[in-house]
């Protein structure tokens, strides 16, 4: 009964939100300056010619009005055409979404990769030196910019080496594996072409390293908290203070293979707690990678039109996504 | 006798309960924060005299010492008009400073004053306000962001006004959640008993207890509000030529990076530094005022 | 009407409502005053005792006028309403720890006028001398106190607006017991000064004896027994009144009240039992129990019990 309850409030509350949300993207969309029949239409076209696409695309009606249609749309999974690329913006992610997604999960996979046994280190090391680090990269991490790292590795490893490429996703004189999964990675590796997975490779590392360098403190940070508190609640006689255990199987360097509360403490109360940390980043990490990604791929940012109504579109598939 | 030092203005009447001998000695045991707020120091004090600093005009256009490398002359070498970078990386950083203070203090005060209102009149009024700031919270903010600035027009003060207003619903939560916590208490219910008015409570009790997780909460953001302003700036949503930005000279710079890689490095590098400080600053004054919050 | 006392309380009922359906309905209610006829004698203090829960402090709260009850009267026989002022159990949570200390006492004073600075600060170094406090400590914060200072300090406070009535909602609970002797015979030493009228809220019966001159048991949101102190505490004639004086020895033991009784449960207070409340838990239950019960005046106290006349003889223990 109060599980139902729970549910049903969770339902109308998410109804209202997802009302709320169509609320704010409709306002800003119609915010933005600028009229998009005359975008549509260019420059040189007659007032006539404007006039026809606003009434064909119901920009003469009252606002209101527009509201309904536009939500009318959206119920039935059109969310509006593209200004800018003149496409469906449901196309439009169809196209965008994967490499995104793939660069998001390359440097999530970076910054988890190191941010984990960094967190668990700091929180056994608790205040000794390996916190301090981990906390100055955590710190720094948050704080440097990420359009300006992606810039210096492009310096770096472009400019100065010539071992990465400065942007793109793959290799131009190459052929692009026949899309699968829509992530260069895996479709290259389905079609058994090595060449062009090392390509992608190639292509991401940069700006993964700069998402995931920009979010690896945050994990660590998160993971230290999570880890520290499993710690007081599976050993609350110890005040915090690891079992020592933990700390022999961090020293024979196992943290690196094995969940270390799976493998020392025997439970699986940690677990959850890990998880938890890593998974409220995951939805954050998303999101910059949408920004990074389209910085990176040379798409350039979508200022004005070109955020239009694609909106909503973007926050389900990155919601799904994240 | 110590009428006299208890001011009416209440932040500085906050300030001076501040336990500074307390904070000072925690402050000491903990070098980075101790760091972080140095290098605060340091850059409000360069931001602030920016003109005795400076060596050059940061606007003049020199066209015969375009794009020089960085020298005796040109600390941080020029720009593609042959504008001094070294001083217009001193003068940009009142912008970002300014847009950290600015968002801060005006996110700050909206949202607490919602935050108290909803939480003192509770009932229907209170949910309907924290449904309004659940939906604000539960659209990504930086997409969020980008679209209230993009919409305004783009210009710094926009740019600073779009992080404010979806900052407001962080204030809001933190200044109920703490109103509701001390309504509770029962020296509220003893000011009850006095039949001293709302009007009492919210200037005697409410207000002086939520001052602190509010101040905390404005350090730490002005970190991220700096980054976040000079980022909309390189993407064309904030400052615009030819006014001096961190974030606008990156972005310019980014052109000339492979040959003139001190353009955009040096503007990046004060963000980061600037970032950094502010960060390590909050995030210390947070443990120490707030230590349950710790490493969240 | 009647000038003996300070206050009338008559058939004071408080319900909170508990739970909500998915409409936004109460489930239920927590009945916790379930009506309650009372009068505060002028001048003396009354003590009221009874386990954790039994609605003491929400007693306290009607008394105060911060809640009204769901139904009864409260009647009050003086002026201004801020003349009943109250001392709390918690002397951490009941001092704002952003006011100093001249602040904090004067604080019923300033919150209804506005009183010159100077007047305030002569008015809290004159209360802070009465209840033994040195005057340098007016600049300082509640923070810096011990517990036995901070409730010297909500004296103080409660003194500031010249009450009638103070209520007392376990003022000493908190305290270490030298500490809180050194309370008691400073409550004691005011009331004699200032002809103050006490409401004395305690788990501790041998504090309710030193202090009260009368006192009334409450089980489950009702008084069972009322009466001069010395009587109701040495001839108990309700049967409750009997279990908690029997369980005195115990409780000092155990340090709390609740565990020694909680052989058997406090019924809830969610539904109401049908018959006399203390029926579950009574020994001498027997015919005529099964009906709700009335207060009886008895020659020295009132009880609400059918089946007693005469005092309860302590149970010798085996
Ligand atoms: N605001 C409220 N809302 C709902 N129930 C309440 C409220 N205040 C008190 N109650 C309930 O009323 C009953 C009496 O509470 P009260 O605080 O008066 O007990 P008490 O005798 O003071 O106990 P203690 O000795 O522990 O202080 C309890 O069951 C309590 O849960
Ligand atoms: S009325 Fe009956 S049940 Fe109630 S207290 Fe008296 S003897 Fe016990
Ligand atoms: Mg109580």
């Amino acid at each position: 009964m109060s599980f139902l309850n729970v549910i049903r409030r969770r339902l109308m509350f998410l109804i209202l939100v997802l009302f709320g949300v169509t609320v704010i993207t409709f306002t800003i969309s119609n915010l933005i300056p600028g009229d998009p029949a005359r975008m549509i239409a260019g420059d040189r076209a007659t007032p006539e010619i404007v006039q026809n696409i606003r009434e064909a695309l119901g920009l003469d009606k009252p606002l209101p009005v527009q509201y309904v249609r536009y939500l009318e749309g959206v119920v039935q999974g059109d969310f509006g055409t593209s200004i800018r690329t003149r496409r469906p913006v449901l196309e439009d992610l169809r196209i965008f979404f994967p490499a995104t997604l793939e660069l998001a999960l390359t440097a999530l996979l970076f910054a988890t990769a190191l941010g984990i046994p960094l967190g668990v280190a700091s929180a056994v090391w608790k205040d000794k030196p390996i916190d301090h680090f981990v906390r100055v990269i955590a710190v720094t991490g948050i704080s440097t910019p990420a359009f300006w790292l992606g810039l210096l590795v492009i310096l770096l490893f472009y400019g100065n080496l010539g071992w990465l490429p400065s942007g793109g996703r793959i290799d131009p004189s190459l052929e692009m594996p026949t899309r699968v999964t829509g992530f260069l990675m895996i479709d290259s590796l389905l079609a058994g072409d090595l060449q062009a997975f090392g390509s992608a490779l190639k292509h991401i590392l940069l700006p993964a390293f700069t998402l995931g360098f920009v979010h690896l403190g945050v994990v660590a940070r998160q993971v230290r908290g999570h880890a520290g508190r499993a710690a007081a609640r599976l050993y609350p006689h110890r005040q915090g203070q690891w079992p020592q255990p933990l700390q022999d199987c961090l020293h024979r360097g196992t943290a690196q293979r094995h969940d270390p509360f799976d493998h020392c403490a025997g439970s699986r109360a940690g677990r959850p707690a890990l998880r938890d940390g890593v998974d409220r980043n995951r939805l954050r990490l998303a999101w910059h990678g949408r920004l990074c990604g389209e910085l990176y791929s040379g798409v350039g940012f979508p200022s004005g039109h070109g955020l239009h109504r694609g909106g909503l579109a973007g926050l389900c598939a990155d919601q799904l996504g994240g | 006798m110590s009428d006299a030092t208890v001011s009416t203005n209440p932040v500085k009447r906050a300030l001076s309960r501040v336990d500074w001998g307390y904070l000072w000695y925690q402050v000491k045991k903990s070098p980075l924060t101790l760091g972080g707020g140095a290098v605060v120091l340091i850059v409000l004090f360069l931001v602030i005299f920016a003109p005795v600093f400076a060596t050059h005009d940061p606007n003049a256009i020199d066209l015969r010492a375009r794009l020089a490398a960085p020298s005796w002359d040109n600390f941080f070498g020029t720009d593609e008009v042959g504008r001094d970078l070294y001083s217009r990386i001193l003068y940009g950083g009142r912008q970002s400073v300014a847009v950290g203070f600015f968002v801060v203090v005006v996110a700050g005060s909206i949202g607490t004053f919602i935050g108290v209102f909803a939480g003192l009149i509770g009932g229907r009024v209170d949910v309907v306000i924290m449904r309004m700031m659940d939906v604000v919270l539960s659209v990504p903010s930086l997409v969020l962001i980008m679209a209230l600035a993009a919409a305004l027009g783009p210009s710094l003060i926009n740019a600073a006004i779009a992080i404010a207003l979806v900052r407001i619903p962080v204030y809001v939560r933190i200044s109920r959640g703490q109103t509701l916590l001390i309504r509770e208490m029962s020296f509220v219910t003893a000011a009850e008993t006095f039949k001293a008015s709302k009007l009492h409570i919210l200037r005697w009790h409410i207000l002086p207890n939520i001052l602190s997780p509010v101040m905390v909460q404005a350090t730490l953001d002005l970190g991220s509000t700096i980054l976040l302003a000079s980022a909309l700036s390189f993407i064309g949503l904030g400052a615009q030529q030819p006014t001096a930005e961190w974030g606008a000279m990156v972005a310019t710079g980014r052109n000339y990076i492979l040959d003139q890689w001190w353009y955009s490095a040096f503007p990046g590098f004060a963000i980061l530094i600037t970032a950094t400080a502010f960060n390590l600053l909050g995030d210390g004054i947070r443990d120490i005022l707030d230590p349950k919050q710790k490493a969240r | 009407m009647n000038t003996n006392s300070v206050m009338t309380l008559t058939n004071i009922h408080m319900r909170f409502p508990f739970g909500e359906d998915w409409r936004g309905r109460p489930r239920g209610f927590v009945h916790a005053l379930n009506g309650i006829d009372l009068d505060i004698p002028r001048g003396k203090t009354l003590g009221i005792v009874g386990e954790s829960g039994c609605g003491k402090s929400t007693l306290a709260q009607v008394l105060m006028g911060i809640r009204k009850p769901s139904e009864g009267e409260v009647t009050r026989y003086f002026g201004a309403d801020h003349d009943v002022q109250i001392v709390f159990q918690d002397p951490q949570s009941s001092l704002n720890a952003r006011m100093p200390v001249w602040r904090v006492i004067t604080e019923p004073v300033f919150a209804v006028s506005k009183t010159p600075k100077a007047e305030l600060r002569a008015l809290a170094a004159e209360l802070a001398a009465k209840v033994g406090l040195r005057p340098e400590v007016l600049d300082r914060y509640p923070h810096e106190f011990s517990g036995g200072q901070r409730q010297r300090i909500a004296i103080a406070r409660a003194l500031s607006s010249d009450p009638d009535v103070i209520v007392l909602d376990e003022p000493t609970s908190a305290l270490d017991i030298s500490i809180q002797a050194q309370i008691l015979n400073l409550l004691k030493e005011l009331q004699a000064a200032r002809d103050l009228t006490y409401i004395f809220i305690s788990h501790d019966i041998s504090v309710v004896r030193y202090l009260c001159d009368e006192v009334a048991v409450m089980y489950l949101g009702q008084v069972v027994e009322h009466g001069a102190s010395e009587v109701v505490l040495a001839a108990p004639r309700h049967p409750y009144t009997r279990l908690l004086l029997d369980s005195i020895p115990t409780m000092r033991a155990t340090g709390g009240l609740g565990e020694a009784l909680s052989n058997t449960d406090l019924p809830s207070n969610r539904n109401l039992p049908a018959g006399c409340f203390f029926k579950d838990r009574c020994e001498l239950a027997g015919v005529g129990c099964d009906v709700r019960q009335n207060m009886v005046p008895t020659e020295q106290a009132q009880v609400r019990c059918c089946q007693t006349t005469a005092a309860i003889p302590q149970k010798v223990p085996a």
